[in-house]
């Protein structure tokens, strides 16, 4: 111990100055941290050097590990090398000093600032242990460097080895992005990172003892130092595969106490199935489950663990795959996603009538329920003709989310919670990117550990116009200060556009003092067990997304004007279908019509209709089978007009039977079948259709055709959960069924969170079903969101459009589309519900005024 | 105290030392001489477990050189032309770290030599003349009295003045102490003073390995004169190194001196027409230059 100390007294003697401005720079940086000195100013940014100075720290760190170049052991021109200084005297006084004047300098640096900035205990040991981490993995590789390398070996050495780790790394992240199911490279952690730096320490350490012993040459040294950099490379990687991307539950007390209160409610007419034509995929049975905890602001997300498919009386296990076994804390159902899933996270802190707006065309907000695997089915796969049973395991993950912070928009508000401290420091009107914009700076400290599990998001809200911001129109970082140390310090600008002013100019009369800045978070408890057993089932019963067809946007544009002429022209190159031609030359002709039917948009104008009708003729005049296989899904337009107007036209009583067979396969044959009176003899098709599984789309026709109190009963379970599909409506104008219609939109409306966005087409529709249907807050709420319609981003869903009536009982919506828009804005914002009467028997509400 | 036998090292395709064996006594000193790359300070290295012999076994003090640690380093000196010194340390300070190292220090002696070597101490040695660090350095090497001295090279670079100093120096420890010492270098002018026995080192074999009196008294330096016009034969014995005509002089070398009857004897059998011959004694530099010479030839 003696020769330790003595030597580590001379080494010390050496690095003196250099450790002397080892420390004093950490104490800049504490002090800079602690905004002792460049505090954190409105509207002044940080000087850009600042950023520089971890790197700084960092470099001086490290250079205290180089030093004493004749004491480097291995060299045969070190003074060292046969003076009788063991070892272990050496080794040990080289850990004393890298500990003492690098390790421990450093983490009681990041103890002293987590303490002056007021942290509890817990998290300054939190945050110390995390330093102690960081230090040590980013030196520890040096030690036996100083071994391995002599002077000029060094940089030759350094050279591969980053060269070797860029080009790995490289490979790691084509791999990764060739084959999803390994993905090492995109979920990196600090703590995969010390992982890999350090598992890199401990083989260079190991190298180092053994080229001492044995003396390796150069490029043996090379060669395995370079291996070593592999192996850590993965072990960082890797990590977070292995352990890292698990979450700390933070309340497993909760979960359990809740468990078995848990309700969770399968609606099989929500089930759909990716089929098994796929190639891609995992031919995934899905739903949108119905859960509830029991207590508000708690949440569950259903993760699928496996299931048992028995069929046959033979049970089969289909395993989840790996990425839905892990709770992610990246990603997909991080709690980072989890904080904007509006349906469960939005309502319960927000009066009823809020409106939810989100200045970007494709927010990160969504409302509609998730769906959930009900079982991912690997090959063998089960026959999806026959009946089966699914016992299905899930990982229940239940988050608490509450609105930590909550502040007025008024320079020097502040406020505070466990993990985090907000202050207004400035707050500016009418200077953002639009007149009547808001920009405040804020100073924000947050909790910074890593690994960090909460989930948040920042809201403005506006009691007084009842409209809550999602996310602001922009968001700059004036200055970050105490990054990676366990409570981060920044100051923010953010701008919200439309505050203050419409876009048109128009004063909003909002209050900048009456506005709240709100922190919405969300926590993970913990995860609880659950299984969900199915009825007795059939795979294709349920709909098919396979095969859908998308818009030829592309092709629209070329022959945007013209469609119906090219549709024609090109149609006319084509050889002219006969009564001789074969099934093979009629299934070309299809495919023929289709394609150019789609190419040229002709499906999208329905002027262009008789056209294609005509085009379709010698199909069903000469080949009226093959038009009955088509299934309407394949018809790449928004109607199946001509096709079933062909079938209308040559279909006879001899076909009837086959025809009713196809329905359940091909939904929109119903509408064939009704129109052609067959409806009595398709009763046989009643059975599957009360069913529990999902109503084919286009069977409406059908159930509506019967009309009795079974087909109602269907048809309100399927409106239920499809409020867009127009059934509601057609239930209605029957006297009886009204309640029973109006009870649905109500709930309907209950359940939905109106957001603008790109998904405000559904969340309008049910917002407008429940006007539609009398409801005044409702209807309050789509005068609200039309006022907005000028400030909506672009590539929006609009905004919703109850039925209106004018005065004289004429429809409004016609009148609207003739209106300019810097009329229809201020026009839609003076309007009031109490400026309208509802009428009940129109499902509308009329003008009291002309 | 040194024995090395069959001792191999490769550098790639160099090999620096190719089956050397040597003995170096104990109580005298070892003068290794060899020219430039000739393996002298690899040969020196793999004794000192600096590197690793391919092939070969070294003893020192009794031990084998691959094992040799702390406790065996008590015991020896070594002073290399290119060692780093902690330059950055005054000569007290490197004393004073070297003074705990050695249990063994002897403070005393470290005060004599300090006088006789006339180091100032508060200077840093990176402010010292190269012949004064080299100074330190021996010193720190001496005043634990190690059993060895290894020396590789201390000469170089030194300027004849303190060369001279550095030899005197070491010359009058040596005779005092009675240690063994190993030196190494590509002169024999620089150690010619010190050396009881010579060991010769070339293209990393052992070419010669004699006390210094047996080679002094071995090589004599010959002039033959010749009658006018009389060319020396071509197929002169072999002993006679460098044979060169100048005129009517033949001079050589001859590396087999016994006495006087027994040269003249062999001139007349090699020579009949010579007319006359003076024969002179060798200095040590003059006979490694004459083996040098050999050698080059031999190589090519």
């Amino acid at each position: 111990m003696n020769l330790t100390l003595h030597h580590f007294r001379k080494e010390f003697c050496y690095l003196r100055l250099r450790w002397f401005a080892f420390l004093a720079l950490l104490g800049f940086d504490l002090a800079v941290n602690l905004e002792w000195l460049l505090p954190m100013r409105a509207g002044v940014e940080a000087p850009a050097w600042l950023g520089y100075l971890p790197v700084m720290i960092l470099l001086v760190g490290l250079s205290l590990l180089l030093s004493c170049s004749e004491d480097r052991p291995g060299s045969d021109r070190s003074f060292i090398s046969t003076r009788p200084l063991p070892w272990a005297a050496y080794w040990q006084a080289r850990m004393l000093l890298w500990v003492t004047l690098i390790v421990l300098p450093v983490v009681l640096q990041n103890g002293l600032y987590l303490l002056l900035s007021g942290r509890p205990m817990a998290d300054v040991l939190r945050g110390m242990g995390e330093r102690a981490c960081f230090a040590v993995g980013f030196s520890a590789w040096l030690l036996p460097a100083l071994a391995l390398w002599r002077r000029r070996e060094v940089w030759k050495a350094l050279f591969v080895i980053v060269v070797t780790l860029a080009a790995a790394s490289k490979v790691l992240d084509v791999a990764s992005a060739a084959w999803w199911k390994f993905y090492p490279s995109f979920d990196q952690t600090w703590a995969g990172l010390m992982v890999g730096w350090m598992v890199f320490g401990g083989l260079s350490g190991w190298l180092a003892w053994r080229h001492l012993q044995r003396a390796y040459r150069f490029r043996r040294r090379l060669c395995l130092t370079c291996f070593s950099a592999l192996v850590g490379l993965l072990a960082a990687r890797f990590w977070v595969l292995a352990t890292d991307r698990e979450l700390v539950a933070q309340d497993e007390a909760l979960v359990r106490a809740l468990a078995p209160g848990l309700k969770v409610e399968i609606d099989l007419e929500t089930v759909h199935f990716e089929g098994f034509e796929s190639e891609f995929g995992a031919h995934t049975l899905s739903a949108k489950p119905e859960t509830e905890t029991g207590k508000p602001g708690v949440h569950v997300d259903m993760r699928l663990a496996g299931s048992r498919v028995v069929q046959d009386g033979k049970t089969s296990s289909a395993k989840a795959s790996s990425a839905s076994i892990i709770r992610s804390r990246y990603g997909y159902g991080s709690p980072q996603d989890q904080v904007h899933r509006g349906d469960v996270n939005l309502r319960d802190f927000f009066p009823g009538g809020t409106l939810f707006y989100s200045a970007q065309p494709f927010p990160l907000w969504s409302w509609e329920g998730r769906s959930i695997a009900l079982a991912a089915f690997d090959q063998p796969y089960p026959s999806a003709e026959q009946p089966l049973k699914l016992a299905t395991d899930y990982h229940m993950d239940w988050y608490q989310r509450d609105l930590a912070l909550e502040l007025p928009m008024v320079a020097g508000s502040r406020a505070e919670s466990d993990e985090a401290r907000w202050e207004v420091l400035s707050v500016t009107h009418a200077a953002g990117p639009q007149p009547g914009a808001l920009t405040i700076t804020l100073r924000v400290e947050t909790r910074d550990h890593w690994n960090e599990e909460n989930g948040s998001a920042m809201l403005l809200h506006s009691p007084q116009r009842q409209i809550v911001w999602l996310d602001p129109v922009k968001q700059t970082m004036l200055g970050t200060r105490a990054t990676h140390t366990g409570w981060q310090r920044r100051q923010i600008e953010l701008t919200w556009n439309g505050i203050f002013n419409y876009a048109d100019g128009e004063a909003t009369g909002a209050d900048a003092a009456k506005l709240r800045l709100i922190l919405l978070r969300s926590r993970f408890l913990g995860t609880s067990p659950y299984t969900w057993k199915s009825p007795e089932m059939q795979l294709a019963d349920f709909p098919s997304v396979y095969g859908e067809r998308y818009a030829w946007h592309e092709s629209r544009l070329l022959y945007g004007g013209r469609q119906m002429k090219a549709f024609q022209e090109r149609m006319a190159t084509f050889k002219p279908l006969t009564a001789d031609s074969s099934e093979k030359e009629a299934r070309r002709a299809l495919y023929e019509l289709f394609s150019t039917a789609g190419v040229t948009g002709a499906v999208y104008v329905p002027a262009a209709f008789p056209a294609i009708t005509q085009a379709f003729d010698p199909l069903g005049k000469e080949h009226l089978p093959l038009l009955l296989e088509l299934p309407s899904s394949l018809w790449p337009g928004w109607t199946n007009r001509p096709p079933r107007t062909l079938l209308d036209r040559y279909l006879t009583d001899d076909q009837r039977e086959a025809v009713i067979d196809r329905v359940i396969r091909q939904p929109g044959l119903a509408d064939v079948v009704v129109r052609k009176g067959w409806a009595e003899e398709a009763k046989r098709l009643k059975p599957r259709l009360l069913s529990g599984s999902p109503l084919p789309r286009g069977c409406e026709a059908l159930l509506f055709a019967w009309g009795d109190e079974e087909s109602r009963a269907r048809l309100l379970q399927a409106a239920k959960h499809d409020i867009n599909r127009g059934i509601i409506e057609e239930l209605d104008k029957l006297p009886p069924m009204r309640p029973a219609t109006e009870r649905i939109a109500m709930n309907g409306f209950e359940k939905t969170l109106p957001m603008t966005g790109s998904e405000s087409y559904l969340s309008g529709m049910s917002v407008s079903l429940a006007a539609n249907f009398g409801s005044p807050e409702a209807f309050d709420l789509c005068l609200r969101w039309m006022a907005l319609g000028g400030d909506l981003p672009p590539r929006n869903g609009g905004y919703p459009q109850p039925h209106l009536l004018t005065a004289d009982g004429g429809k409004f919506w016609e009148k609207e589309r003739k209106m300019p828009d810097h009329e229809k804005w201020p026009f839609f914002r003076r309007l009031k519900v109490s400026d309208f009467e509802y009428v009940p028997e129109k499902r509308a509400w009329k003008f009291r005024l002309p | 105290m040194i024995t090395i036998t069959d001792l191999h090292k490769r550098f790639r395709k160099t090999e620096a030392v190719a089956g050397l064996s040597l003995e170096v006594p104990e109580g005298q000193v070892t003068a290794f001489l060899g020219p430039n790359g000739a393996g002298k300070s690899t040969t020196i290295k793999c004794l000192l477990n600096l590197h690793r012999p391919d092939r070969g076994a070294i003893e020192v003090l009794g031990g084998d050189s691959r094992k040799l640690g702390p406790a065996q380093f008590t015991q020896i000196g070594y002073v290399s032309e290119n060692m780093e010194l902690p330059l950055w340390m005054t000569v007290k300070q490197f004393f004073d770290y070297c003074r705990p190292l050695y249990p063994n220090w002897d403070s005393a002696f470290e005060k004599q030599l300090l006088t006789q070597f006339d180091l100032p101490l508060g200077t840093k040695l990176k402010d010292l003349s190269r012949g004064m660090r080299m100074k330190a350095a021996l010193l720190s090497s001496l005043a634990y009295r190690p059993k060895l001295v290894v020396l590789d090279e201390p000469f170089s670079g030194l300027d004849p003045l303190v060369r001279d100093e550095f030899i005197r120096g070491l010359l009058e420890l040596t005779e005092q102490e009675g240690w063994t010492v190993f030196v190494s270098s590509h002169d024999i002018e620089e150690v010619q003073r010190l050396a009881d026995r010579v060991a010769i080192i070339n293209r990393g074999k052992l070419a010669l390995d004699e006390t210094s009196d047996s080679l002094q008294a071995r090589f004599r330096a010959i002039e033959v004169v010749l009658p006018d016009e009389v060319k020396a034969p071509v197929n002169l014995p072999s002993d006679w190194l460098h044979a060169e005509q100048a005129g009517r002089t033949l001079r050589f070398t001859e590396s087999r001196f016994a006495n006087e009857e027994a040269l003249a004897a062999a001139l007349r059998g090699a020579i009949p027409t010579a007319t006359h011959h003076e024969v002179r004694a060798m200095s040590l530099r003059e006979i490694f230059v004459a083996l040098a010479r050999a050698y080059r030839l031999e190589g090519k």
